[in-house]
């Protein structure tokens, strides 16, 4: 091991160029923590490659002086998945932003890792053509960091999660190989390493280009607001359309806490009375667009909607949207901080967690608010407080942890799309047996046998990781 | 052969096991398969009465069934409640012609096959979101939830799909079902003087390639789906048809030749992921070719 | 219960019964909190340290950085500084050393307040900490750029010396001394003013009031030409610019840390201009700060009502018919792009005013600029003290308004018009570039009068 983290960036510039490496108590500090801010660390050096060669450089570097190393993309990450546990290395994959090629007629796209998602969507708009995950911190969040978290968004319900758009990958492996992964065609013989890598949260190794397939635009959408008295009735609306066989696009639901955030961000209005909103999306040739939306609308009048708003144009859907991807960011407008979760549930069972969440806030003291995908039983409950009050904490953490055991009590998962990381580490043995996370740490081996590679994420009693700091739960956002 | 019943058996078989296992899901071995060896140490399992769904929660569209549960049987089932899994409508003509003969689920996961709405609706592996494995030692062990969207730990069911029960054996799976109402029609098209012809080729190549690779393979073609590019043809065994950049193959009938890896680095991959989950090679001999 | 206080309504959705139940103030949701933490002043530590821990790390803000996409460095990001920033209040960071390099670095051009989703203000966390840094160790050499730039006797006399010195770059002794980096900027010349046809006052719409026109510093010495066309496009909407004796707004000095001359030159501007009428203002960085008198004068009567009666000039213009005065101007047949002046855009959220007004210009072919909304670089003072970012970022624009095929970009801020048009004559002089007022007045009259 170097001595000094000095001596170790010096080392560094002499892999890369000296340009290449940030270091220095500023750069540790902008670099210790992503999006979410719980536990901190600081990485004794930041990398900024320009290349898969030089990610090479880097990881065998690393391997040869017994230094940690984490990959890192834009740090929008919600479960403090590039968080440096061990201190070392972070490569950023910032300078790698490149689109090095599209095929439009077979419909897929080569890019490097640190490009931000919605770049690739620009790329080809003109061409009719868009890459469907949508994470709401798509115009910053990396096509790498996707990969990583194999993220989701809000319209999962009908396009799926990254995982179902990557068709290969470029990346270096633990020991610093380069490896190829997959191509232009899915469902190739053999064993799918695509699918493991993705959503692996950098902890195979680091992805440096991927092939993505790109979708058509959709000829037609229709984005409809619709407001309930109360959730309960949201609730059955949602439960009803997914039952009729509609797949709406995305598919929204927005509680009274969140509303009242949004309209003062966002200036969105919805009538007197109201305490729960439906965002609904349909989309793809108009014939079936009108169709689906008709029907949807229909379950929508049946169970009680107060009132339903159809956009009339792109900039009011645009205003829509925006009012449910910054819809948590407003929260930081008016409480000093804020948790969110990230709970799954099968979404039946919608109207039962909600009421469990509203009781938990109810016998904390602790305000919540629900902004969440509805159609995949994706909650995010998210709590506000003030953190420098110690007695609050402590109620927000044992909430929280509520909230999560009640997910997996009904059949659900600690996670619907934030990741595990260091967050939610501890919570694993609530779902899985030992038996069946020595099985996942097999497969975590395909690639490595050490523990430089992101180490403590994931899995829970790595080698060497001390025990997550805080147990709070959530994220301060 | 045992037929064992419940998963305890399997997996108490699997663990007593003194040399290889080769499961066996139907009377007859699926026509893309490699065969693997036999003798007095090679124990094998049918998994035909290891059958039945476990759970369907309508309202989730979630199913939970046991692997040698065939395919028309699970579908009877969901379409009861106006579900399905989103594979083409029951018609004997394509069924030959793609080689997506209605057998057990462990089959369809293990041969991962191409079918004729792919492109439109995925397949297994966007389907699946839970799985009980039964490992190389005996071990039980399980991924994924009976939510829809899950990131919590590594996919490793993802691995499984398409490993020919190389990695272990897929003894329960959790599906999500599609409504019936919002399935699109298939387009696989069948060469009319082809029908009643099964395929011992499988090719899949990029769009842009589609028309050469239907010129190329002639008279041997039997179907072709446009959406995902992908062709079904009656080949010679010793023939070799044309092969595209970026494509890829599955045969029947050509022995270990039936799957091709030409990159060594992912020969190397898969060699290691092998030995990391069936380190004594006990599981499925000879499956995938080259190993 | 006891130490708790504020209600926050809940409805029961098992019974639809209304349940009161109670937070403590500081977490009250609605506008209560937005108000008293908007009212803080960046002055001192606590308010900087408040205004941070609105940051909540989500990153929204990384791509809308000019110095983050050209550097991909976070510590040269918004989330990275306004972090160093707090870290250094709490006593983890060292001011000069791990924050100074950072925060000026930072073009303050504020794209990170429209991306960010948590309302914080970014221009108050800066100006915050560039005055504390500037507190801490005066750069005395900044401090006497500002004051040659902001005052018009000194910076003519300047200008006049400047011709007599080799090379069309400000002289490199001087730009190693402010930035150890070798010069990029030309040193400035003022404008030609070439004879505009005269108004015909019997064909305008009768004079309906009066306004203030803010001549600024810079502005008046080396734009006159924007201000004459700001005038006349004023007396074509029926206003007349009401003359008086006025000096500098102080803006340069707030966006570099010294906030109390700010506050001293405000207060000088505020009786200068003191009748209630609306007060015009044609460069963007000046209308940013003078609408944000409210905050920085709190302590001086009257700078809230003067913040509200201040209007870009575009702004003004649109809101009072000039877009009906357009629709019958002569037109111009010319293909025109539009740059946002970040403190027009970010500053003061004034996007769609300007473009709307100049595609109204007859027979003038509108093109959409890529990154229009990006920094140039210019900002302020930012070229002559951070010369190789400012170089970089400005290559990055022109390269975009040639992508445009347009031969004319307006923009509405003299940093901007500058630096742009010092770009445009090194690439061959393909594209010229006009403050949107001289656009608009060209619609009127030709552009040949301000085509040199």
């Amino acid at each position: 091991m170097l001595s000094s983290h000095a001596e170790l960036a010096k080392a560094l510039q002499s892999v890369l160029t000296p340009d290449a490496v940030l270091s220095g108590d500023a750069a540790e500090r902008a670099y210790d923590c992503d999006a979410y801010t719980v536990d901190r660390n600081n990485p004794s050096a930041v990398v900024l490659p320009r290349s898969t060669e030089d990610v090479a450089k880097v990881v065998r570097w690393c391997n040869k002086n017994d230094v940690p190393f984490t990959a890192r993309g834009a740090g929008t990450g919600l479960s403090g998945g590039v968080l440096p546990a061990m201190g070392g290395v972070v490569l950023s994959t910032k300078r790698m932003t490149k689109i090095l090629e599209i095929d439009y007629d077979n419909r897929c796209l080569l890019a490097q890792a640190g490009i931000p998602n919605k770049r690739l969507s620009d790329a080809v708009k003109d061409r009719g053509l868009y890459f469907a995950p949508d994470p709401s911190s798509q115009s910053v969040s990396t096509i790498g960091g996707n990969i990583g978290e194999n993220a989701g968004g809000p319209h999962t319900l009908k396009y799926g999660v990254t995982v179902q758009h990557i068709l290969g990958l470029t990346m270096v492996d633990p020991l610093g190989e380069i490896l190829h992964l997959g191509g232009k065609l899915p469902g190739a013989p053999g064993y799918d390493f695509v699918g493991i890598v993705v959503g692996s949260e950098g902890t195979m190794g680091i992805v440096t280009e991927a092939w993505v397939k790109l979708c058509p635009i959709p000829k037609a959408v229709a984005t409809a607001l619709i407001s309930y008295r109360n959730v309960a009735d949201a609730c059955r609306t949602v439960a009803e359309i997914i039952a009729q066989g509609t797949i709406p696009a995305a598919l929204e639901m927005m509680d009274h806490g969140i509303l009242r955030a949004v309209r003062a961000a966002f200036g969105l209005e919805y009538p007197e009375g109201t305490l729960a909103m439906l965002l609904i999306e349909c989309d793809g040739e108009p014939d079936r667009v009108a169709h689906e939306m008709e029907s949807v609308q229909k379950v929508c009048k049946k169970n009680g909607a107060l009132q339903i708003r159809l956009a009339e144009d792109e900039a009011e859907r645009a205003k829509l949207w925006t009012a449910r991807k910054k819809g948590i960011g407003a929260m930081g407008r008016i409480a000093p901080s804020i948790v969110t979760h990230d709970g799954v549930i099968p979404r039946s069972k919608l109207p039962e967690m909600l009421e469990f969440v509203y009781d938990v806030s109810w016998r904390y003291q602790i305000g919540v608010a629900n902004l969440f995908h509805a159609g995949d039983g994706n909650l995010h409950p998210c709590f506000y407080f003030n953190d420098r009050d110690p007695e609050q904490v402590k109620s927000v953490v044992a909430a929280g942890e509520e909230i999560i055991r009640r997910c997996v009590e009904l059949g659900g998962s600690v996670s619907g799309e934030h990741g595990i990381g260091i967050e939610k580490v501890d919570l694993m043995p609530l779902m899985f047996t030992p038996e069946d996370m020595e099985f996942q740490a097999t497969a975590k081996r395909i690639f490595n046998d050490g523990s430089l590679c992101n180490p403590c994420k994931v899995l829970p009693s790595q080698k060497g990781c001390v025990e997550h700091r805080r147990r709070w739960r959530g994220t301060a956002w | 052969m045992v037929i064992p019943e419940t998963l305890e058996e399997i997996a108490n078989i699997v663990r007593d096991a003194k040399g290889t296992v080769i499961f066996h899901a139907r009377p007859q071995p699926h026509p893309f398969a490699i065969s693997g060896p036999t003798g007095p140490d090679v124990v094998a399992i049918s998994m035909s009465s290891y059958e039945g769904i476990i759970e369907h929660d309508v309202a989730d569209q979630v199913v939970v069934v046991r692997a040698g549960t065939t395919l028309t049987q699970l579908q009877s089932h969901l379409a009861i409640t106006g579900q399905c899994l989103p594979l083409p409508r029951f018609d004997a003509n394509y069924e030959l012609a793609t080689a997506t003969i209605h057998g057990p689920l462990i089959d369809k996961i293990a041969f991962n096959l191409p079918h004729g709405l792919q492109f439109q609706c995925g397949s297994w592996r966007d389907w699946i979101i839970g799985m009980k494995i039964v490992r190389a030692d005996g071990t039980i062990v399980k991924c994924g939830s009976k939510a829809v969207k899950n990131v919590a730990g590594f996919d490793v069911q993802k691995l499984m799909i398409g490993a020919r029960n190389t990695l272990g054996l897929v003894a329960e799976v959790t599906l999500k079902t599609y409504p019936i109402e919002a399935l699109p029609l298939s387009e696989v098209q069948i060469v009319p003087t082809m029908a009643g012809r099964a395929p011992n080729f499988i090719q899949r190549v990029l769009p842009t390639d589609l028309n050469a690779a239907i010129r190329s393979l002639g008279q041997q073609l039997i179907a072709c789906d446009r959406p995902s590019s992908t062709l079904w043809a009656e080949v010679r065994p010793m023939e070799s048809p044309r092969r595209f950049n970026g494509d890829w193959i599955m045969r029947a009938g050509a022995g270990p030749r039936n799957l091709e890896f030409p990159d060594a680095a992912l020969v190397k991959l898969m060699r290691r992921t092998k030995e990391l989950f069936d380190p004594g090679y006990k599981l499925n001999p000879g499956a995938m070719g080259i190993f | 219960m006891d130490r708790r206080s504020g209600v926050i309504g809940y409805v029961d959705d098992r019974t639809g019964e209304r349940l009161n139940f109670t937070l403590p103030l500081s977490t009250r949701i609605g506008p209560v909190m937005v108000e008293t933490v908007s009212r803080v002043s960046a002055q001192n530590m606590n308010d900087i340290l408040e205004l941070t821990t609105h940051c909540i790390r989500c990153g929204f803000c990384l791509e809308s950085c000019p110095t983050f996409v050209t550097t991909a460095n976070e510590i040269e990001s918004p989330r990275g500084r306004i972090y160093l920033v707090r870290s250094a209040v709490e006593g983890l960071l060292d001011w000069q050393k791990d924050v100074r390099p950072h925060i000026e670095l930072c073009l303050g051009c504020r794209a990170c307040e429209t991306a960010c989703p948590s309302g914080v203000e970014y221009g108050r966390i800066l100006e915050g900490a560039k005055e504390k840094l500037e507190q801490d160790r005066p750069q005395f050499s900044k401090l006497a750029l500002l004051n040659a730039t902001t005052r018009p006797s000194t910076l003519k006399a300047q200008l006049a010396m400047g011709k007599l010195l080799p090379g069309k770059r400000i002289p490199t002794p001087i730009s190693m001394l402010l930035s150890k980096q070798k010069p990029e900027v030309d040193q400035p010349t003022p404008q030609k003013l070439s004879p505009l046809p005269p108004l015909i006052h019997s064909q305008l719409k009768p004079v309906q009031g009066q306004v203030y026109l803010l001549e600024g510093c810079a502005m008046r010495v080396l734009f006159p030409r924007v201000h004459e066309a700001t005038r006349r496009l004023l007396r074509r909407i029926g206003y007349e610019v009401l003359e008086t004796a006025q000096g500098c707004c102080g803006a340069m000095h707030a966006h570099n840390g010294y906030i109390d001359t700010t506050k001293s030159v405000g207060r000088e501007l505020l009786i200068a201009m003191s009748r209630e009428i609306p007060v015009i203002v044609n460069s963007a960085g000046c209308g940013s700060t003078m609408k944000d008198y409210g905050n920085i004068l709190e302590d001086t009567a009257g700078a809230t009502k003067f913040a509200k009666r201040t209007f870009d000039a575009s702004e003004f213009l649109f809101a009072n018919g000039l877009m009906e005065e357009l629709a019958s101007a002569s037109g111009l047949p010319v293909t025109a792009t539009y740059h946002d002046a970040c403190h027009l855009a970010h500053g003061q959220k004034i996007t769609s005013q300007p473009r709307e007004l100049i595609q109204a210009i007859p027979r003038l072919t509108y093109v959409p600029l890529q990154e229009a909304d990006m920094c140039c670089g210019s900002a302020g003072v930012y070229n002559v003290l951070q010369p190789k970012m400012a170089r970089s970022l400005v290559e990055r624009k022109y390269a975009n308004i040639e992508e445009t095929g347009a031969r004319i970009v307006a923009t509405g801020n003299p940093g901007c018009h500058a630096w742009i048009a010092q770009a445009a004559q090194e690439h061959g002089k393909k594209i010229s570039v006009l403050h949107t007022m001289e656009l608009l007045e060209a619609a009127f009259c030709g552009l040949e009068p301000f085509m040199n």
